[in-house]
């Protein structure tokens, strides 16, 4: 009986493969995951009823200049493996356990964490590694099967935690491109090399760095449901990172990011808001500090997407293991949650928006699941939640999200009925202000990726000396004006906005723009497209950290002449 | 006399141009000069001392396993080490050696903004300066910072006697050839597969790789005091290790290293795989090999496991740091001029050599990382304590460095502070005995002390010491090649599991024979200032008694499935 399942089940794998002959890393994870679904199993243990295999190649060339000089080049080039091996059944298996920290982990889990593959298609390696990672994962099922028996057995039965492990899904089959990088590294050298020069204008800029990155992924993925996919994708971006320091010894710093799809990009654009950036960051050096203060804050687009990673997605995310400790809007599915003019919608399917590459594009998801269009808020009422295979209550499948870590936005857009340009939305402020019978709000007009490096010591104000209440993480407002109600405006640095009560905050959105930009988020592997946003009620503060006096003595350059 | 006045000029500058065709050192120079001259915060004191090093670092690595290709990496990097001293000679603001380890959420933040500044890969001297600027004004403040703290530290704590913190030492210059690895890259990608493809056969073998990897590596050096050195080096290694898991789920390994200065050094293919059989064989039989108890009693230990043996025990041991360091054990603190070895054992450090005896050390340096030239340095002679290994951080009755101020400078905040450091740590006897002899006399040690069996150590890895820089070659358990020796049959038999760490061994009378057999051993020592390069050389050594434990065991049994089917693509026939 068991050898005639297998030929069954190798029949239909070859009958829905592509004729043009299966992928060998493909047919090597297929056959090693036969063989396990069918004979791995351990004395007095249950047998696995889903293993998956996912292979992961990244290759990446990377070059960054500063001044007119390299400063740096990287090539990699990996395939790493991840085999997911559950047992029990869908309704409740190993899954959803604590995760362990790095040092927590024993020697054995390191290993077979992310364990590097060969890059080539020379197949043995793989096939002894798959067998080695998928026997590790299979004994820790068991293991965590065990511990999460006897915890379920003490703990109060949660009657309203329904919902199955492990949700169903349709297998997918789907033979895509495989892609590799082929680059003019000299000619980037040359191309990064000319736009680091442009900042040797500014002497007020005392750090700054031009980065290119291309970046090859390809994906081989099996499930022991039938799923088989190979696909692949490839991304460029341009990263630009700027440090100076006020006088009075506070960093200012700033960043800009362009990505492509096809490895083309608008080089004018670019050295024009390297312009842009540079003047902004030398007028910022001579600007007032900013105060704490509660009230209006309009935010301008692109930056305004930082908002919306900060705010608005990790609401809309959802998972059995988000929701153990934060699920604000459970229940909240068909109520108004934000004004009524307000959509937001997660399209992976789209790689770009208005001639601007889309990082966040996929057409599978890392479970194997096929991503697709996905309406979270329509006219300000909940419909949704980005969704993996971890199902939550009253959504028993996933939508395609699940992704690197857990739960993750592709491309998410923030979309208004009634949009406004930006003078108008000036205007909203401004009115605002008088109703709240403020003097002044805040106009936000560029904010800071959070993983740039520069931004590492700035900003770390929050938490670190002790009682301090934490700041928001991902939103950073770089450039910032107070707007008086009479229309003077005066531009301030080093603003700090407040973390807290994500509720409220929806309720505060009163109005978006017509603007539209696309903010890339998550190392280039999410993107947010929103307009301006005005927000009637935020609360900042003066950031602090990474304070340090201004250089003593003047730029050498200056000095040699 | 007119006349000779500009030829002498034109002498200089054909000098100057042709001497020393150096622009990073001109631009690291040039900024050096001019901080000494101007930097100063008003009210506080100027720099006493600034140095800079510039390390370029060119590195090819490749990496198979079982005949596939795992990766093929190029690097290439520059870092830059400034470092700036306020006080002076007597008392400056670096820490003290027992304060380098300790965590300072304050010298984090420090090295992180250190880290923002990008250094550039060409040598374009306006590029090199404007970083060495806004570095060199970051470590003077911090510098004056450290410096308070020091001197707050100082007035409160009781008045002890203490050395002074800086050496004087006489400015050198050397120029040496900048250099360049030569390695057929597809070439060694190739190899790396070949070796690699040997484990195929072994399915049984869980983990298995074999890495090839060149490092070029340039140092440029300048400080306050006229030192000016370029010196460049290229390190060859070739590494195979192996490793399974026994039935109760202990993991074994064993490995192969081969070092080189040159290409030519790196083993022929024929030597790499017999070695590769060799190894196979040995993890098999370590596999298969009982478990070692807790044991105290005799213990002969061949050349290689005795140069790791002689590094943690007393190498370490005198390195001038620990002697007057609060948290180390300055054990040999108050012992110069006693014996504290065998009268016919001497020990020294010597860094200036590139080979002993036709085996290529990696401990070799010509120029320490404070711009001091190595030298030999008799450690101890004729079993006598002389000398320690010093830094330009003096301990009392030694003022000077002799050239062991060493340092992983690329990695900032984590061991880019020199210290005393081995470089080439030698063991000689003048009384060299055939290891035939050795063992029979361990036998008869033995008898003598009524204990059923005495060890044989082939090769060990040891405590810190290890052989290569990556966090994968380390993750597995001290591996060692031991035998226990009957001391009635004399019949050997492989053991595993035997650990051999902090086993607290410097008494003098311990080692009671030494052997005719000197070897090699080059790995990496990891300590406060990093990784270092170190070769160790000793003969075989009896040992009158040894202390070793037992290693615990792994928690997970061997895997439940025989091995992939290696052979055509027929899979999915259960093996059960």
């Amino acid at each position: 009986m068991k050898f005639v399942k297998a030929l069954i089940l190798s029949l239909i794998a070859v009958c829905i493969s592509r004729a043009s002959g299966e992928n060998v890393i493909l047919s090597a994870m297929q056959s090693e995951l036969n063989r396990s679904m069918e004979n791995l199993v351990m004395e007095e243990g249950e047998r696995p009823y889903f293993i998956s295999y996912w292979v992961y190649e990244y290759a990446s060339f990377a070059l960054e200049a500063s001044m007119g000089c390299l400063t740096d080049q990287d090539d990699g080039h990996y395939r790493v493996l991840n085999v997911d091996v559950r047992v029990g059944d869908y309704e409740f298996d190993n899954s959803g356990g604590k995760e362990k920290k790095w040092w927590q982990l024993e020697d054995e889990d390191r290993k077979y964490r992310n364990m590097q593959v060969p890059i080539d298609d020379d197949t043995v390696a793989l096939k002894h590694r798959l067998w080695l990672v998928t026997d590790h994962k299979y004994k820790k099922a068991l293991e965590d099967y065990g511990n999460k028996k006897k915890e379920k057995a003490l703990s109060v039965e949660d009657a309203e935690d329904t919902t199955p492990d492990f949700s169903k899904e349709e297998p997918e089959v789907y033979a895509g491109d495989e892609v590799s990088l082929s680059i003019d590294r000299n000619a980037w050298e040359q191309r990064i090399k000319n736009l680091s020069k442009l900042f040797t204008e500014y002497e007020d800029i005392t750090i700054s760095r031009v980065g290119f990155k291309a970046r090859a992924k390809n994906n081989y993925f099996v499930n022991s449901e039938g799923s088989k996919i190979q696909k692949g994708n490839a991304l460029y971006s341009i990263d630009i990172e700027v440090q100076s320091r006020s006088d009075d010894g506070m960093p200012l710093t700033d960043h800009l990011k362009f990505c492509s799809t096809d490895g083309d990009f608008d080089f004018p654009r670019i050295e024009a808001e390297i312009a842009d950036m540079a003047d902004r960051l030398t007028a910022l050096k001579q600007a007032e500090e900013c105060e704490s203060y509660i009230g209006p804050v309009l935010i301008a687009s692109p930056g305004s997407g930082a908002f919306v990673a900060e705010v608005l997605v990790p609401l809309l995310s959802a998972s059995k293991k988000l929701w153990k400790d934060g699920g604000e809007l459970k229940n909240k599915v068909g109520q108004r949650i934000m004004s009524a003019s307000i959509s937001v919608f997660d399209d992976p399917a789209l790689d770009s928006y208005q001639r601007q590459a889309l990082a966040g594009h996929y057409q599978f998801d890392n479970q194997g699941v096929a991503a697709r269009r996905v309406d979270l808020v329509e006219n300000g009422v909940l419909r949704g939640f980005l969704l993996s295979r971890s199902p939550v209550k009253g959504f028993e499948k996933s939508n395609g999200h699940g992704r690197t870590n857990g739960v993750q936005a592709g491309n998410l857009f923030v979309k208004s009925s009634s949009p406004q340009s930006f003078p108008q939305l000036k205007n909203r402020l401004m009115s605002e202000c008088r109703k709240q019978g403020k003097s002044y709000g805040y106009m936000v007009t560029s904010a800071l990726l959070p993983e740039s490096s520069v931004s590492g010591v700035v900003f770390t104000s929050s938490g670190s000396d002790g009682g301090g209440r934490p700041a928001m993480s991902r939103f950073k407002p770089v450039e910032v004006y107070k707007v008086y109600t009479d229309g003077r405006q005066e531009l301030e640095r080093g603003m700090e906005v407040m973390a807290g009560s994500p509720l409220s905050m929806l309720s505060k959105i009163k109005a978006l723009g017509n603007d539209p930009g696309v903010w890339t988020v998550d190392y280039g592997t999410a993107s947010i497209v929103a307009p301006s946003i005005l927000v009637s009620e935020l609360e900042v503060r003066k950031a602090s950290g990474g304070e340090q006096t201004q250089p003593i003595l003047p730029a050498p350059g200056e000095a040699v002449e | 006399m007119r006349t000779v006045k500009p030829l002498l000029i034109g002498l200089l500058a054909c000098i100057n141009l042709w001497g020393t065709p150096s622009p990073i050192l001109d631009a690291m120079d040039a900024e050096l000069d001019r901080s000494m001259a101007e930097l100063k915060l008003e009210g506080e004191e100027s720099p006493y001392f600034i140095s800079y090093q510039l390390v370029d670092r060119k590195e090819f690595s490749t990496k198979a396993v079982m005949g596939a290709l795992m990766n093929s990496d190029d690097d290439h990097g520059r870092f830059l080490n400034v470092q700036v001293r306020v006080g002076d000679y007597e008392f400056d603001n670096m820490p003290l050696p027992e304060d380098l380890m300790s965590w300072d959420p304050d010298q984090n933040d420090h090295d992180n903004e250190y880290k923002k500044v990008p250094v550039p890969l060409s040598d374009d001297p306006a590029a090199l300066r404007h970083a060495l600027w806004l570095l060199t004004d970051m470590r003077y403040k911090w510098a004056l910072k450290q410096y308070a703290k020091k001197e707050g530290e100082r007035a409160r704590e009781v008045e002890e006697e203490r050395s002074p913190d800086f050496t004087m030492e006489e400015p050198v210059e050397y120029i040496g050839d900048e250099v360049d690895y030569s390695a057929e890259k597809a070439a060694w990608e190739e190899k790396v597969k070949d070796y690699s493809s040997l484990f195929k056969a072994y399915p049984e073998i869980l983990d298995s790789r074999v890495s090839f990897s060149v490092e070029a590596k340039n140092d440029y050096f300048t400080s306050s005091e006229g030192t000016r050195i370029r010196q460049g080096k290229v390190y060859y290694w070739l590494r195979v290790s192996a490793s399974t898991k026994a039935p109760d789920g202990m993991w074994v390994r064993s490995y192969r290293n081969f070092f080189g200065w040159r290409e030519e050094d790196m083993p022929s293919d024929e030597m790499v795989k017999m070695e590769i059989d060799n190894l196979i064989d040995e993890v098999l039989a370590l596999r298969d090999a009982p478990v070692m108890e807790a044991y105290v009693g005799p213990a002969l230990i061949e050349p290689q496991a005795a140069g790791v043996f002689v590094h943690e025990t007393y190498g370490h041991r005198l390195e001038s740091q620990r002697i007057e360091s609060k948290e180390s054990g300055e054990t040999f603190k108050d012992k110069v001029g006693t014996r504290i070895m065998p009268k016919f054992v001497s020990l020294y450090d010597d860094p200036t050599i590139t080979q002993y005896r036709g085996m290529p050390v990696d401990g070799h340096y010509l120029y320490d990382d404070e711009g001091v030239p190595s030298r030999r340095t008799e450690l101890i002679r004729k079993g006598i304590l002389v000398n320690f290994i010093c830094s330009r951080r003096p301990v009392k009755g030694f003022p000077s460095s002799n050239g062991h101020g060493r340092a992983q400078m690329e990695y900032v905040g984590y061991g880019d502070v020199p210290v005393s450091r081995q470089g080439n740590l030698i063991l000689e006897t003048t009384k060299p005995v055939p290891f035939k002899k050795l063992r029979k006399r361990l036998i008869s040690l033995c008898r003598k002390q009524d204990r059923p069996y005495g060890l044989i150590f082939v090769r060990s890895e040891g405590g810190a010491t290890m052989t290569g820089r990556g966090f994968m070659e380390s993750f597995q358990s001290s591996p060692l090649l031991v035998y226990r020796v009957d001391a009635k049959t004399g019949k050997e038999e492989l053991v595993r599991g035997v650990k051999f760490g902090g086993t607290p061994l410097v008494a003098l009378d311990k080692i009671v024979a030494t052997g005719d057999d000197p070897d090699v051993f080059n790995g990496y020592c990891g300590a406060e200032s990093g990784m270092v390069p170190v070769g160790l050389v000793s003969p075989s050594l009896l040992l009158s008694e040894i202390e070793v434990a037992k290693e615990p065991a792994g928690k997970l049994k061997t895997p439940i499935l025989s091995p992939p089917y290696q052979g055509e693509e027929e899979t999915t026939s259960p093996e059960l």
